[in-house]
């Protein structure tokens, strides 16, 4: 970077807080002209807020966004010459390839669309980026990752200064991912400028100048990615100061009898042969990152979405009903990732939630005992330490970790033997974050098995014994113990081994 | 154990919202009555016992039909199939019974139609995750031409004696539809106030992911609900067949529309997880009502499918911005 | 990365659904043809005609709303609506003209309420059309209470002459329907505009990312077709000079079908206009058929009821294949349970 020549995007001390949680603090770090430039970090870091404020799709709450030394607003931003892939696909796959490439800019001539101009200019990009595909295909025939190709392509085509790909290669397979590498370094040379999110270390390794990395929302360093290997990376998205996991007391759990099996569980295109093992007492944890795959196979087992092929045992017996039903009769739960798509009943009463799961055992002749209900609830509340007014307030009046403890609580409703739960303190703040690890222990010392899916890597390695990691839709490999650490997590989950 | 939650917890301790229905009774019971005394004040010939008579045999009817109906709409689903399926249990059933069958055989085979029409309505949707309002319109095009079918076959002959006694049967000089009717809202009542089954159709109208998570078996209870739709609407069928003694291919026409309407004026809603029977047979006598007046008021009787129409539309758009959510 | 074979032709311009349509209805003349003499009888085929232009005109409007993931179940009764309007403003001896756009504006105005309660308040609309069926069949009681059976029957001689002009045999309405789908589907093919409404209707989050304004095109979308509705009960009350309230009764159900047969999608984002003019057909031939073969009315309601059926099931499976969902699974052939 010359003197003269000020960097094409430059933020600094740029801070975004929602709510109680603090997103990002005092951010700053420039992307010089023509450069392919990595942003890391764990999920949470920050990065996603990064990119939404570089966007323009954000208003930060303190700092400034120059683009080429120009201090620009957020409406600014989202106008301007910035082209953002999104992770989720935005294209239209009932359209041709070259008009997914040219929608909002198609060339004209007269009142008509110049579709010879727009097919020889689609068939010459995708000619450029080494893509054998036809511009007059259905979009809607293609992988996903030719798909997500075809939309980087789009913005390619924009003439933005400033690209951003978020997770591109999150859907994509290693063939495919190889692909995106070439055409990324093929724009570098054509002169673009790239800033690039993504899990997999080797790829950024692979392509990147620089790579900035966050962590809890923190800048903490920006650095040439020459010389670097995954470890540097590993460590510095990690943290050195991270307390050592607070093992929990690991008795010899294995003579305790199995609560959970699973065999050769197979979903095509989700995820392939999974297996796991799950004892009385034991909190399991399942790790992957985004596009791993662990999310389908979590869904799979509770028969949210049917796989295909496979085996299950559940408390010793074969599982001969793989329906939510059928598995809670067995004796299994499970908590949704997202409170807010599923787990509650907004407009019902807590008591209510909390009944739903154990209608059954609280009614008799199909008549619900309300005042059973009510007990029930308020045991509840007291015992998760719910803040609410009293059983009849309604869950869309509390706070997120409020929220998600009543969604805790109608999930052990039935008292189940083996508890499945996913992303249990996402975006909950740090005291309810504690409440809810503590609920897992306490089912787990009382002899029940706990399998935690969680994003948030620190969390599992305190609240579990061992880990499952995930990478590619496959099981990637296992750590437990003092094995268990996040470098080594983070390196099943995203090296390339 | 200490609570770092910064937000206050609220501290309104509103009285217990009610639990999917109940809202609006109250209000709508003023409203009914309020139209009601003003027929009775203004119109001689409204307040006869003749006229409230035929009111409220006619709602009685009617109201068997939205039994189902009301809970298939607790659920977000809807069964536009009603009227089509009214008409050719009620068609079904007279033709049987002109052909030589007794009434328990004609009636309980029709039923039986009935119940598979809805059982099919129910399958297709909770298998193929259809927009059973997209659905139930193909199934209402294919009843109503079979009853069609039916009716023209039977070509105006009217029904045996015993049957066209049938909806007329008194107890206590009383219908035995009002009767009916009476005990099905007393018995509504009791399953929406106490039942598991009506928490669960809650549930799953308000959020059928968090109803599938809690071990709810949503496709059973959906199917059975569309069964159920189905055959209240047979009942009502047999009952009207049996009151205009004769087949009619008009019978049942537009009926789907009058129960939305009703539904939803008696607290249900297009975006499920409410709906209140009592409130249904309440929206059914105030539109009653509502029609007779304007024959009170010699507003033309064709004029009635404009107001049905126009009703639609608002309580619908009334609905929309009411209970709306996440976008 | 493997090589993508070039599409077919007909996949490419997306016209699968509509030839597979376009075959059926072939091998339904082909059959008629052999099975009924009448079926080539001049007079037949002038009747083909006859019902074929006003319900293409209908479904070209209808068509442009499925393509946005939308439809309007008022189109029938605008029809007769306008046709009485016309007549009205005719028989009270105004200039051609003055009625024509009396009819028209009619139409005009009923779609911009359907647009402006679907588009601005976001209200279904299903519902919402449906409520305008049963307002607007009201209305039309209401004008022609005290009226004979078969309404209005005097028109101008000019005015009739619009609707029963031929060429060489060939009506000339049927030539103007089918000029104007060539028109719309030169519209689809060649103008951004056109493209924008599959665009729309494909992805409706990323079209309005890219800077497409959703309700302006929906409320536009919803004027287009009460505006052509209208038309088409304007120029069929010309050509049978006669304006009752029968006109249009049912029609909003077999324009829907023609238009799901003929390519178009309740989920939006398909459809072409040449397929309107296809699945037209089909049910025209469909419906010649019946009444060839004399079949009673009520059974043509069964089968266009099952056929509607048939084709919302198909649609819903499609979708389901399309997230993804095995065949396995998606029907149950697999056992419920994966134990041993």
């Amino acid at each position: 970077m010359s003197a003269e020549t000020p960097p094409i995007l430059a933020l600094s001390g740029v801070s975004k807080t929602y709510g109680a949680v603090r997103a990002l603090s005092g951010v700053s770090f420039a992307v010089g002209r023509g450069e392919v430039h990595a942003i890391l970090g764990e999920n949470g870091a920050g990065k996603s807020t990064t990119l939404k404020i570089i966007n323009g799709e954000v208003d930060p709450d303190q700092g400034e966004v120059r683009l080429s030394g120009r201090l620009t607003s957020t409406a600014e931003r989202a106008q301007g010459d910035i082209a953002m892939v999104h992770q989720e696909l935005a294209v239209f796959p009932n359209m041709t390839v070259a008009e997914n490439i040219f929608v909002g800019r198609m060339p004209r001539r007269g009142g008509r669309i110049d579709f010879a101009r727009m097919r020889a200019r689609a068939a010459e990009l995708l000619e450029l980026f080494g893509l054998q595909i036809d511009p007059g295909t259905i979009l809607g025939q293609l992988t996903p990752g030719q798909q997500q190709i075809v939309e980087i392509l789009r913005a390619v085509e924009s003439d933005a200064s400033l690209l951003i790909l978020d997770e591109p290669t999150s859907g994509l397979n290693n063939l495919e991912a190889e692909t995106l590498m070439v055409l990324i370094r093929r724009l570098r040379a054509s002169g673009h400028t790239i800033l690039y999110v993504s899990h997999r270390l080797h790829e950024v390794l692979a392509i990147a100048d620089h790579v900035t990395v966050l962590r809890d929302g923190q800048f903490i360093e920006t650095l040439a990615a020459a010389g670097l290997c995954e470890d540097d990376l590993i460590r510095r998205m990690v943290g050195r100061n991270l307390e050592p996991a607070a093992t929990t007391a690991s008795a010899t759990l294995s003579d305790a009898p199995l609560a959970l099996k699973i065999e050769g569980l197979t979903m095509p295109g989700a995820f392939t042969d999974m297996a796991l093992e799950l004892r009385r007492g034991e909190i399991l944890g399942v790790f992957g990152l985004e596009g791993s795959g662990a999310e389908d196979f979590s869904q799979a087992i509770f028969g949210i979405v049917p796989p295909v092929s496979g085996r299950m045992e559940l408390l010793g017996k074969p599982v001969t009903d793989l329906s939510p039903a059928g598995l809670m009769r067995r004796g299994m739960a499970w908590l949704h990732p997202n409170r807010k798509e599923a787990g509650l009943y907004m407009e019902r009463s807590i008591a209510d939630n909390i009944a739903a799961p154990v209608l059954k055992q609280l009614s008799r002749f199909g008549m619900v005992n309300r005042r059973a209900t009510k007990a029930r609830a308020q045991e509840d509340i007291r015992r998760f330490a719910i803040r609410v007014p009293g059983p009849e307030g309604l869950p869309k009046q509390l706070s997120g970790g409020n929220q998600q403890k009543v969604a805790l609580s109608a999930c052990l409703a039935s008292q189940p033997e083996v508890i499945v739960l996913n992303e249990p303190t996402r975006g909950v703040d740090v005291g309810a974050k504690a409440e809810m690890h503590d609920a897992a222990r306490r089912e787990a010392a009382a002899g029940r098995a706990v399998l935690v899916f969680s994003s948030d890597l620190p969390e599992l390695l305190r609240l579990t014994q061992r880990i499952l990691v995930m990478r590619s839709r496959r099981l990637a490999g296992e750590v437990q113990g003092t094995a268990m650490t996040e470098e080594s997590v983070m390196a099943l989950a995203a090296g390339n081994r | 154990m200490t609570m770092t939650d910064t937000r206050p917890a609220p501290q309104d301790s509103k009285p217990a919202r009610s639990p999917g229905f109940g809202a609006n009774i109250l209000p709508l019971a003023v409203i009914t009555l309020a139209i009601f005394a003003f027929l009775a004040l203004t119109r001689e010939n409204f307040a006869t016992a003749q006229n409230l008579n035929s009111i409220l045999f006619g709602v009685s009817i009617d109201f068997l039909a939205i039994v189902g109906f009301t809970y298939v709409m607790v659920m977000r689903e809807i069964d536009l199939s009603v009227g089509s399926v009214f008409a050719l249990t009620g068609t079904l059933t007279g033709a049987l019974l002109v052909s030589g069958w007794g009434f328990w055989p004609a009636a309980g085979l029709a039923l039986a139609v009935a119940a598979f029409i809805g059982f099919v309505n129910g399958f297709l949707v909770v298998r193929f995750n259809i927009n059973s309002l997209m659905l139930t319109i193909g199934t209402m095009l294919l009843v109503r031409g079979l009853a069609n079918v039916l009716a023209n076959g039977l070509g105006g002959q009217t029904y045996p004696r015993e049957f066209r006694q049938l909806a007329r049967t008194n107890i206590f000089d009383i219908r035995l539809t009002v009767i009916l009717m009476v005990v099905l809202v007393l018995l509504a009542w009791a399953f929406q106030r106490r039942s598991a089954l009506f928490r669960r159709m809650c549930f799953i109208g308000e959020n059928v992911k968090s109803a599938t998570v809690h071990g709810i078996r949503v496709g059973r209870i959906r199917i059975l609900a569309f069964m159920a739709s189905a055959m209240t609407a047979g009942l009502a069928g047999i009952f009207t067949a049996s009151r205009i003694t004769s087949a009619d291919v008009r019978m049942g026409l537009g009926l789907e529309f009058v129960m939305v309407t009703a539904a939803i004026i008696g607290g249900a809603s297009l975006y499920g997880g409410k709906g209140d029977l009592r409130g249904s047979a309440l929206g059914l006598l105030l539109l009653a009502l509502v029609l007779n007046g304007m024959i009170m008021y010699d507003v033309e009787p064709v004029f009635q499918q404009f107001v049905i129409g126009f009703l639609l539309i608002v309580t619908v758009a009334f609905d929309t911005v009411m209970n709306r959510r996440r976008g | 990365m493997t090589r993508i074979p070039k599409p077919s032709f007909l996949r490419r311009q997306r016209l699968e659904q509509e030839s597979l349509t376009l075959g059926f209805a072939l091998i339904m003349a082909l059959a008629l043809a052999i099975a009924s003499p009448a079926f080539l009888n001049s007079n037949n085929l002038a009747s083909l005609q006859t019902s074929i232009a006003p319900n293409l005109i209908v479904a070209l409007g209808m068509m442009t709303l499925f393509m946005i993931g939308r439809f309007d179940l008022s189109v029938g009764a605008v029809m007769g609506i306008s046709g009485i309007t016309t007549a009205i403003v005719l028989d009270s001896g105004y200039p051609m003209a003055v009625g024509i756009m009396a009819g028209l504006a009619t139409g005009l105005a009923i779609g911009a309420f359907n647009g402006f309660m679907v588009a601005c308040l976001k209200i279904n609309h299903l519902i919402v059309t449906l409520g305008v069926l049963y307002m607007t069949r009201g209305v039309i009681e209401v004008i022609m209470v005290g009226a004979k059976l078969a309404g209005f029957t005097s028109f101008p001689p000019a005015f009739t002459a619009m609707g029963q002009w031929g060429l060489g045999g060939i009506s000339g309405l049927f030539l103007f329907a089918l000029l104007l789908c060539l028109l719309f589907e030169l519209f689809l093919r060649l103008t951004f505009p056109g493209r924008s409404l599959l665009f729309l209707g494909g992805n409706p989050q990323a079209a309005e990312a890219t800077g497409l304004n959703r309700p302006k095109i929906e409320f536009l979308a919803f004027m287009l077709s009460g505006g052509l509705a209208a038309l088409a009960g304007i120029l069929m009350t010309a050509r049978v000079g006669m304006a009752n309230r029968y006109m249009g009764e049912g029609l909003e159900m077999q324009i829907f079908i023609a238009c799901l047969i003929g390519g178009g999608s309740i989920a939006g984002g398909k459809g072409s206009y040449l397929g309107a003019l296809i699945g037209v057909m089909f049910i025209a031939l469909l419906t010649n058929a019946f009444n060839l073969l004399t079949v009673p009315s009520e059974w043509q309601a069964v089968v266009i009821g099952a056929i509607l059926v048939l084709v919302v099931v198909v649609d819903a499976i499609m979708v389901l294949r399309k997230s993804g969902r095995p065949w396995r699974t998606l029907f149950g052939l697999r056992p419920a349970h994966i134990g041993s």
